[in-house]
C-alpha cells in the first residue's frame, strides 16, 4: 500500500463518513485526489479495490439510493456502523477480557490485540491472574473465518468452491450459522444445491469464500423458526430424514460412562452393574452401524434382530 | 506490501487514540503502538494530506510533533475508535468461551462477553457457537493447578483402552482440536505425560505439593500428538468416501491409488483407537500392515460377530 493510496483511503473513509447522503462513484472520482487523473475505467477498477479492502478492514461501505426516486445509487458509511458504542468496561470486565485474550495460542494475535486496544483503551495488561498454565488453540487461523462470520452476521448469501467426499463443487449458501467442532470450523447453513440444511468445513473450502451481493445493505434471507446450531450440530449420525426404525443398544460399564459423555443427545438408562442401556431411532442403518462399531466390544445392539443381523452381515466383511 | 497495510490498520487505531490523548509524550505513544519514532512521524506526515473534500486549509487534519508531545486535531470524526472487526470480536468471544470453559460462571466474564456483542455489528456472535465442552473434572483440574497440588485419576486411555490409576503433578491444561489435556509429571511412569481430561473417570486432589520445574515451557507443546517409545507405522487404504480420516488423524503421508482409494501411513502408540476406527469403516478401509494389526482386527470382529449369531 503506497503512501498515496494510504492517503487515498483515508480521505475515501472521510468523505464516506460524513457525507449527509450517499455520494455517487462520479462524485468520488471528481472529488477525492489520486483517483482524479485516470480515466473512468482505472478509477472504477481502484474504486472496487479500495472498497474491498475496507470491508476487509471491517469498515461498512453501504450502496443505497441518492434520492427517493431511486435514480441514482450511492455510497456511505453509516456512522453508527463505524463507531465503537460507548462501553464504559469496569475494571474487572477489562481483566477478564486481557485474560481470554491472554489464553489464545496463535500464529497471528494481531486481531486479539488491536481489538483490546479499541476496547481498553489507556488500561493496561492487569498484572495478577494472569494463567500461565493455560493454552487454547481453538482453530481461529481457519481460512475464511472472517468473511464466513461477516457472511452470518450479516444474513448475506454466499458462494465457494467445496470439496466433498466426491469433487469439488461450487456452492451457493445461506450462512445461518457458524461453529467449532474438534478445532475445525464449519459454515452451517442452507445449501442451494440440495435444497437442504448443510455444514461446510472451512478447510475444505476451496479458494475463497465471497458475499454473492457485498455492497446490498441489509439481510438477504431469514433463518427458518426453530433452527438452532446446537441442535443441528448435535443431532444423531444416523438420522437423516426417512422413517426412523427404534433400536436398543446396550452399552458395558467400561463404556457406558463415555457414551454418556460425548452422545449428549443420547438418553441412558443406567443399571446397578454400571451399564446402560439405550433405545434410539435410526434411519441409516450403516451409519448406526459405524457409529455402534466404533464402541468396539463395549456396545451391542439387542433389537430388532434386522439390525443385529446387518451388524452380523458387516463384521464378517472384515473378517474377509 | 503487508507492512504497509498493517500501517494504515494501526493508523486507524493510531488517530483516535492521539485524539482521545492530545498530548501524549512520544514515548507514550511509541510503547502503545509498538513502533519508533520515525515510524511514528512517518504516520502522521500522512495525516497532513486527509481531510474533508475541499481540502483546504481549514478541511484537513493538524498533525505535528511539539517539542515531545504528540497533537493531531481537525480530525473529530476519528475521536471514536473503530467498531470491532468480526475477527476481532470472534477471537475475544471464543477466548471468553475457553475462559468460562475451564473457570466456571464468572461475572465479570460474563459482563464482559456482553460488551463485547455490543461493540461488534449486531447480531455478530449470537450465531455462532465455540462448542466448547466442560466437563466435570476440568474444575478439579484447574484447581489443582491453581493450588499445585497432586491429583490422583482414574483414566481410561482411548488409545489402549485400558483403565489405569495414576498420582500426577498437574503442570498445564491446553484445549488443542477441541479437547481439553492436562500436562502433567505422572508418578506411575516417573515421566511426563499428557491426559485428556475428558477420559479421565475420576480425579481426587491430593494432600500432596506438586510443584512445577522452573524450566517448565508451555509454548513446546504445538501438539498434543505424542510419540510414545513403543509407536509403530501402519498403512491403511481408505476407500473416497472414508477420505474424512485424513484431515482427522495426523498422517505420515497420504498417496492416491489407481482405483481412487486413498494410501495412508501414520504413527500409532496404542492400536485399541485403530482398532475401532477401523470396525466403523469397515469395508471402506483395508490394513496393509502390520500383519498383526490385521490379525486383532479379525479376531475381534471375529468374537463381536459370535454375539450377533
Amino acid at each position: 500500500m503506497a503512501v498515496r493510496k494510504s492517503e487515498r483511503l483515508l480521505n475515501l473513509i472521510v468523505m464516506l463518513l460524513e457525507t449527509s447522503q450517499p455520494v455517487t462513484a462520479e462524485q468520488i472520482h471528481r472529488t477525492i485526489p489520486g483517483y482524479g487523473q485516470d480515466s473512468w475505467d482505472t478509477f472504477k477498477r481502484m474504486f472496487e479495490r479500495d472498497k474491498e479492502e475496507l470491508r476487509e478492514m471491517g469498515i461498512p461501505v453501504e450502496l443505497s439510493s441518492v434520492d427517493s426516486w431511486d435514480t441514482e445509487q450511492g455510497y456511505r458509511i453509516p456512522k453508527d456502523r463505524y463507531y465503537l458504542p460507548d462501553l464504559d468496561l469496569a475494571p474487572d470486565e477489562v481483566a477478564a477480557l486481557w485474560l481470554a485474550a491472554g489464553l489464545l495460542r496463535m500464529s497471528d494475535p494481531g486481531p486479539a490485540r488491536t481489538a483490546l486496544m479499541k476496547l481498553t483503551e489507556g488500561a493496561p495488561p492487569p498484572t495478577e491472574g494472569n494463567l500461565s498454565w493455560l493454552t487454547a488453540d481453538l482453530g481461529l487461523t481457519a481460512p475464511n473465518l472472517t468473511v464466513a462470520l461477516d457472511s452470518v452476521a450479516a444474513r448475506k448469501k454466499v458462494t465457494f468452491s467445496y470439496r466433498s467426499k466426491d469433487a469439488v463443487r461450487t456452492r451457493l449458501v445461506e450462512p445461518y450459522g457458524l461453529t467449532q467442532r474438534r478445532g475445525k470450523w464449519y459454515l452451517v447453513g442452507h445449501d442451494e444445491n440440495s435444497d437442504e440444511i448443510r455444514s461446510f468445513r472451512l478447510d475444505r473450502v476451496e479458494g475463497t469464500i465471497r458475499l454473492t451481493h457485498p455492497s446490498r445493505p441489509g439481510p438477504e434471507f431469514e433463518i427458518p423458526e426453530g433452527f438452532t446450531l446446537q441442535g443441528y450440530m448435535e443431532r444423531p449420525p444416523f438420522v437423516q430424514g426417512a422413517v426412523p426404525e427404534k433400536a436398543t443398544v446396550r452399552f458395558d460399564p467400561s463404556t457406558a460412562w463415555w457414551v454418556e459423555r460425548s452422545s449428549p443427545w443420547l438418553r441412558l438408562e443406567h443399571h446397578d452393574d454400571l451399564s446402560a442401556t439405550a433405545v434410539l431411532e435410526v434411519t441409516d442403518d450403516s451409519g448406526f452401524i459405524s457409529w455402534l462399531l466404533g464402541f468396539g466390544e463395549g456396545a451391542e445392539v439387542m433389537q430388532p434382530q434386522r439390525l443385529r443381523d446387518l451388524t452380523r452381515k458387516r463384521l464378517e466383511e472384515i473378517c474377509g | 506490501m503487508a507492512d504497509l497495510e498493517d500501517r494504515f490498520r494501526r493508523l486507524l487505531l493510531l488517530v483516535p487514540y492521539v485524539l482521545r490523548h492530545n498530548g501524549a509524550t512520544v514515548d507514550e505513544v511509541c510503547e502503545r503502538f509498538a513502533i519508533t519514532r520515525s515510524e511514528l512521524v512517518a504516520d502522521l506526515n500522512l495525516l497532513f494530506m486527509c481531510g474533508l473534500p475541499g481540502y483546504g486549509p481549514g478541511d484537513l487534519i493538524e498533525a505535528y510533533i511539539d517539542g515531545d508531545q504528540v497533537w493531531i486535531r481537525m480530525a473529530d470524526y476519528f475521536s471514536r475508535p473503530m467498531r470491532l472487526t468480526p475477527a476481532e470480536g470472534l477471537m475475544l468471544y471464543a477466548g471468553g468461551q475457553a475462559l468460562a470453559a475451564v473457570s466456571g460462571p464468572d461475572p465479570a466474564l460474563e459482563r464482559a462477553m456482553e460488551r463485547l456483542s455490543d461493540a461488534l455489528t449486531p447480531g455478530a456472535l449470537e450465531r455462532v457457537s465455540v462448542g466448547l465442552e466442560s466437563p466435570q473434572e476440568l474444575a478439579m483440574v484447574k484447581e489443582a493447578l491453581e493450588s499445585h497440588r497432586r491429583l490422583h485419576l482414574t483414566y481410561q486411555s482411548q488409545s489402549k483402552d485400558e483403565i489405569t490409576e495414576r498420582d500426577v503433578d498437574p503442570w498445564a491444561l491446553l484445549l488443542s482440536e477441541g479437547r481439553w489435556y492436562l500436562v502433567a509429571y505422572c508418578h506411575r511412569v516417573n515421566d511426563e505425560r499428557i491426559f485428556r481430561v475428558d477420559r479421565m473417570r475420576r480425579v481426587v486432589q491430593l494432600s500432596e505439593p506438586a510443584p512445577v520445574p522452573g524450566d517448565f515451557d508451555l509454548s513446546r507443546y504445538d501438539s498434543v500428538y505424542f510419540e510414545s517409545a513403543e509407536a509403530t507405522t501402519v498403512t491403511l487404504d481408505i476407500a473416497p468416501r472414508a477420505n474424512w480420516v485424513c484431515d482427522y488423524y495426523p498422517l505420515l503421508s497420504q498417496e492416491t491409488l489407481d482405483d481412487g482409494w486413498i494410501r495412508i501411513r501414520l504413527r500409532a502408540g496404542g492400536t485399541a483407537w485403530l482398532e475401532r476406527l477401523l470396525l466403523r469403516l469397515g469395508p471402506e478401509a483395508r490394513v496393509i500392515e502390520p500383519e498383526s494389526l490385521r490379525q486383532r482386527l479379525t479376531s475381534t470382529a471375529r468374537s463381536l460377530a459370535a454375539r450377533y449369531a
